[in-house]
């Protein structure tokens, strides 16, 4: 199933009356299932393509269409509900709000929401990343991969089609990290999803379906 | 709610110096309004106690009853088929039961009235006057100086010696103390005599100090008299005037700085959050509901604020010596409690505004 299009779409920043080419002309199909990496040298573009399919920002030209709609015309209350329902972020430091405990987190995704809290769902998530025992505590008194599997945690809990990574193993130790890519691999696998990961990380290839490599804002797919 | 009450939970220390700091901003302002409000009754309550809508006074008096002094032939010609009372108003200093020291010194007004005028004072103890030598005294007599029915005071400056026989609530015109008397005991020539002066006292009453009428119907007067309404008078009472702006203006600028800088301090705070809002943006919550939560939030702050200094106002008022002019009008409170809540609210709203502007670009590297 299609979940993301890209067609044409490119991204210009003005900075100082200087144009910046942060992403040149690409099109792309991104399907359910698919676990996808990112990789290039900083200041390539990566960030700035993630944020575009989040529909944190808009291209400057072309058209993005995510689940039959037009990502790219769509206005900012749209694309919040959207993302809030839709998409899920982790980025590489603090995901979650520094003062709500984990459990917490949860929770407020039900009261923005204006419904239960699904008490059964959340324990269950934080089960199976290993961070039960730690749901009534601060993000802060957490270590960084049980910070880190605890955004993965929330981001999940909405039940996105698609998941949104910027770097999230940077601030782990490989073998954190290889368990957080193996935990990508099985939650986009195992519920059809699709998940976009900016990484450096050249060990977590092995786990992605595709490799797309941005070098000076131009897209090209290495596997 | 959620968000709002949770971060105060956590952050109880930040919450509780917030909270602390409206505490004691309102608490100087309430107990600034119960001053000025005890002041300004101080001022004013014998006159309120008269019932009357205007008064009147000599040509030239400048507005200043014990200026006036009117033929009683003339005015009461003046006014016939009018509701009015005719009224004498003497200052002096006084001490109870002959005893000079400054405990027993007070600084008195005498108001004189015919017994059956309305404005005869209302008697809470005792019994009103009968006599020529008896009074009736203000309970705040009572209350700060300790008289007793049965007390006698003596006027400084004539030595006429009147014996309590009642006291009426209270009662005080420019900070002093009221006693009530006849018409004639109160009356300037009475004030001025001594009983050694001549072997007869002066009882023929020839001149009053003023007149108050108790209806609002237009009156002409053919003789120089001036008519000023009851406002336009309490208005004109020496200081009332400059005592009530000063206050005013103090309780304003107050009120002014402290939602100012309460403003600053939610302000402060709130940009201090700006990555957490920019964290809960990418997870696609509004910014309408975020700014819900800092305005939730001023609110509780300012109104527990509020009010514990509402509470230590009162707590306050039963320590204060009964001399301390401090009295606490509960419209008053709530008239400044909701200025202080919209101002704080107002302040707030610069917080939300920087809420909405946080770009959840900026979290993401
Ligand atoms: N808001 C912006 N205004 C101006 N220029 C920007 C803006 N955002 C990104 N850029 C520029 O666009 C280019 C791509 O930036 P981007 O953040 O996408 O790089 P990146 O590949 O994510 O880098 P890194 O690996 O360091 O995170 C950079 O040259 C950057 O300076
Ligand atoms: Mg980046």
């Amino acid at each position: 199933m299609e979940i993301m299009k890209f067609e044409q779409v490119y991204k210009n920043f003005i900075d100082n009356g200087e144009t910046i080419q942060a992403l040149k002309e690409t099109s792309f199909t991104l399907h359910a299932g698919e676990l996808v990496a990112i990789i290039g040298p900083s200041g390539s573009g990566k960030s700035t393509l993630l944020t575009m399919m989040g529909g944190l920002q808009r291209p400057t030209g072309g058209k993005i269409t995510f689940k039959g709609q037009a990502l790219d015309t769509m206005d900012e209350d749209k694309r919040n509900i959207l993302r809030f329902d839709e998409i899920g972020f982790i980025l590489q430091a603090s995901n979650l709000v520094p003062y709500l405990t984990i459990e917490e987190q949860f929770q407020l995704v039900d009261k923005f929401e204006k419904r239960k809290y699904d008490k059964a769902k959340s324990e269950e998530l934080m089960k199976k990343m290993d961070i039960l025992k730690r749901r009534n505590q601060y993000p802060s008194d957490l270590s960084g991969g049980e910070r880190q599997r605890a955004a993965i945690c929330r981001a999940l809990y909405t039940n996105p089609s698609l998941l949104l990574a910027d770097e999230p193993t940077a601030s782990l130790d490989s073998k954190k990290a290889m368990d957080v890519i193996k935990l990508m691999q099985e939650i986009t696998r195992n519920s059809n999803r699709t998940t976009v990961l900016v990484t450096h990380d050249d060990r977590l290839l092995d786990y992605c379906d595709r490799v797309f490599k941005i070098v000076d804002g131009i897209l090209t797919q290495e596997r | 709610m959620f968000l709002a009450l949770k971060e105060i939970k956590k952050e109880k220390g930040r919450f509780l110096l917030i909270i602390s700091i409206v505490v004691l901003i309102s608490y100087l302002v309430y107990f600034l309004l119960g001053l000025a409000y005890g002041l300004a009754l101080d001022n004013t309550t014998a006159i309120y106690r008269l019932q009357a809508k205007k008064i009147i006074l000599a040509d030239g008096s400048n507005k200043n009853i014990q200026s006036s002094l009117i033929e009683l032939e003339t005015l009461q010609q003046e006014l016939k088929g009018l509701d009015y009372s005719l009224i004498n108003l003497g200052r002096s200093s006084a001490y109870i039961n002959g005893q000079k020291d400054d405990r027993h010194t007070i600084s008195l007004v005498i108001i004189g009235s015919e017994s059956n005028a309305k404005i005869a004072p209302t008697i809470l103890e005792g019994r009103a006057v009968m006599q020529d030598n008896e009074a009736v005294a203000s309970i705040s007599l009572k209350h700060e100086k300790d008289l007793a029915i049965g007390d006698t005071i003596k006027i400084a400056m004539n030595e006429k010696e009147f014996k309590v026989v009642g006291f009426t609530s209270e009662a005080k015109y420019n900070t002093s103390s009221v006693i009530y008397t006849d018409l004639e005991n109160a009356s300037a020539a009475s004030m001025i005599f001594k009983a050694d002066d001549t072997k007869e006292p002066i009882k023929i009453l020839k001149r009053v100090s003023a007149a108050v009428i108790h209806t609002d119907e237009p009156i002409t007067l053919t003789s120089n008299l001036e008519i000023i309404s009851i406002q336009d008078f309490i208005n004109s009472i020496p200081g009332y005037q400059a005592q009530i702006l000063t206050f005013g203006l103090m309780i304003i600028f107050l009120v002014l700085i402290s939602s100012i800088v309460l403003g600053v301090f939610l302000y402060i705070i709130t940009i201090q959050k700006k990555q957490t809002f920019g964290i809960m943006k990418v997870q696609g919550i509004s910014s309408s509901y975020i700014s819900k939560s800092v305005l939730l939030q001023t609110l509780i702050v300012s109104v527990s604020g509020l009010f514990i200094g509402i509470s230590l106002t009162y707590i306050t008022q039963l320590f204060l010596p009964v001399r301390v002019p401090f009295k606490i009008d509960l419209l008053f409170i709530i008239a400044i409690t909701l200025l202080m809540i919209f101002t704080t609210i107002l302040g707030a709203l610069f917080s939300v505004k920087s809420v909405a502007k946080v770009d959840p670009l900026e979290v993401l590297n």
